[in-house]
């Protein structure tokens, strides 16, 4: 079917509900549908979603066998066709035992906010961009992957929270969440994803 | 009509800068650069907002309002971050298109609140000290629908929960971003 020679039409004289429209991929119309419909679903499917998830660390020091996770699962998450971004924050409430004046800031504080985290994927790409306190690595969608999420410094030590991420074309989880050295810090993570597909 | 072309499956997904659109129009057929269809037609409604707002114990308000905010086919994400010389927990909502519900997410966790309804005296963030102080940052979460949609928190104010106050004064940062559908 060639389609050179058909005349063109202003976009303001479509008539949305009634006028029928065919997809055409190069020559070849492949699909149809009514103005509206198609419009409708184009804009809808293009709004982004927005999902929430919380984990809450708190239990005390060793006794951190218990594997805290968080897990989301949406149609095509991960796909190709789909980006996402996602952050999150880590909140700290302290116990004095643990933190000495040499801690600085801490001393005074209850209340802390660890570094965040950034994952992000594009559009047509298949791996996601994770960016933690010091650096930014990539890891392929389908995969399972140790990350750092976020760390506390306090009495002259580093303790990394840690965390698997394994992801499939439809989810992304987070396993094992925990500190370095089996510490534990009352700590709540708050992840907030916005994807669009 | 050719019977080819009635019998066409609608369309999964399309590159709108590579495909024409054929549109049978009073009983012709015309043909439409996709992307200029949808860059003519697409719901020109993205909305970008933010305000700053220095809190104390008395009250204060933060707002948005748009048209068709809280239609069923409108999404957001609003969020208030709070500190003081330091960060503090932030407080996020959000809402899909299609639904009529929406989710705050704070330090406490997540809980729901319907369009239409308010949400009173809930913890938005918090500060406290190892000394024992801890004050709150508390308010109204409330979601109107109304001639012109708003969605915001009002009667937001410091709290103490301990006799002695970790602040005195904090500033809220509020964002929203949001696509409503019509708007």
């Amino acid at each position: 079917m060639d389609i050179s020679s058909y005349p063109t039409l202003d976009v303001e004289n479509v008539d949305l509900d009634q006028d029928l429209v065919f997809v055409s991929n190069q020559e070849y119309p492949s699909a149809k549908s009514v103005a509206q419909t198609l419009l409708s679903k184009t804009n809808i499917s293009k709004q982004p979603s927005y999902f929430f998830r919380t984990v809450h660390l708190n239990i005390e020091p060793r006794q951190s066998r218990i594997n805290f996770l968080t897990f989301l699962h949406v149609e095509n998450l991960l796909s190709t066709d789909c980006q996402f971004i996602c952050d999150v924050e880590f909140f700290v409430n302290l116990k004095q035992s643990f933190v000495s004046t040499g801690d600085g800031p801490l001393y005074d504080r209850k209340t802390i906010l660890l570094p965040s985290l950034v994952l992000q994927k594009n559009f047509g790409e298949s791996s996601i961009s994770i960016q933690n306190y010091d650096s930014t690595n990539i890891i392929d969608v389908g995969g399972e992957y140790g990350i750092t999420m976020s760390k506390i410094h306090y009495n002259n030590n580093d303790y990394n929270l840690k965390s698997l991420i394994t992801t499939t074309v439809d989810s992304i989880r987070f396993d094992y969440l925990s500190y370095t050295q089996n510490q534990i810090f009352d700590t709540r993570i708050n992840f907030t994803f916005k994807s669009t597909y | 009509m050719p019977t080819l072309l009635q019998e066409l499956s609608e369309p999964v997904s399309y590159d709108a800068n590579t495909s024409w659109l054929l549109i049978e129009h009073d009983n012709t057929l015309y043909k439409i650069k996709s992307s200029v269809f949808l860059d003519t037609l697409s719901i020109q409604s993205d909305y970008l907002d933010s305000q700053y707002k220095t809190l104390s114990f008395q009250d204060s308000s933060i707002s948005f309002s748009r048209d068709y905010l809280l239609s069923t086919a409108s999404s957001f994400v609003v969020t208030f971050e709070f500190g003081e010389k330091a960060k503090f927990p932030t407080a996020t909502i959000i809402k899909n298109g299609g639904d009529n519900v929406c989710k705050l997410m704070t330090f406490e966790g997540i809980s729901e609140i319907a369009i239409g309804g308010s949400y009173e005296n809930v913890n938005l963030s918090t500060y406290a000290t190892q000394d024992g102080r801890q004050t709150n940052i508390v308010g109204n979460v409330s979601l109107t629908q109304a001639l012109t949609d708003s969605v915001g928190i009002s009667s937001v104010r410091l709290q103490n929960i301990s006799d002695l106050s970790s602040i005195n004064s904090a500033y809220c940062c509020a964002k929203i971003q949001a696509q409503a559908y019509n708007a």
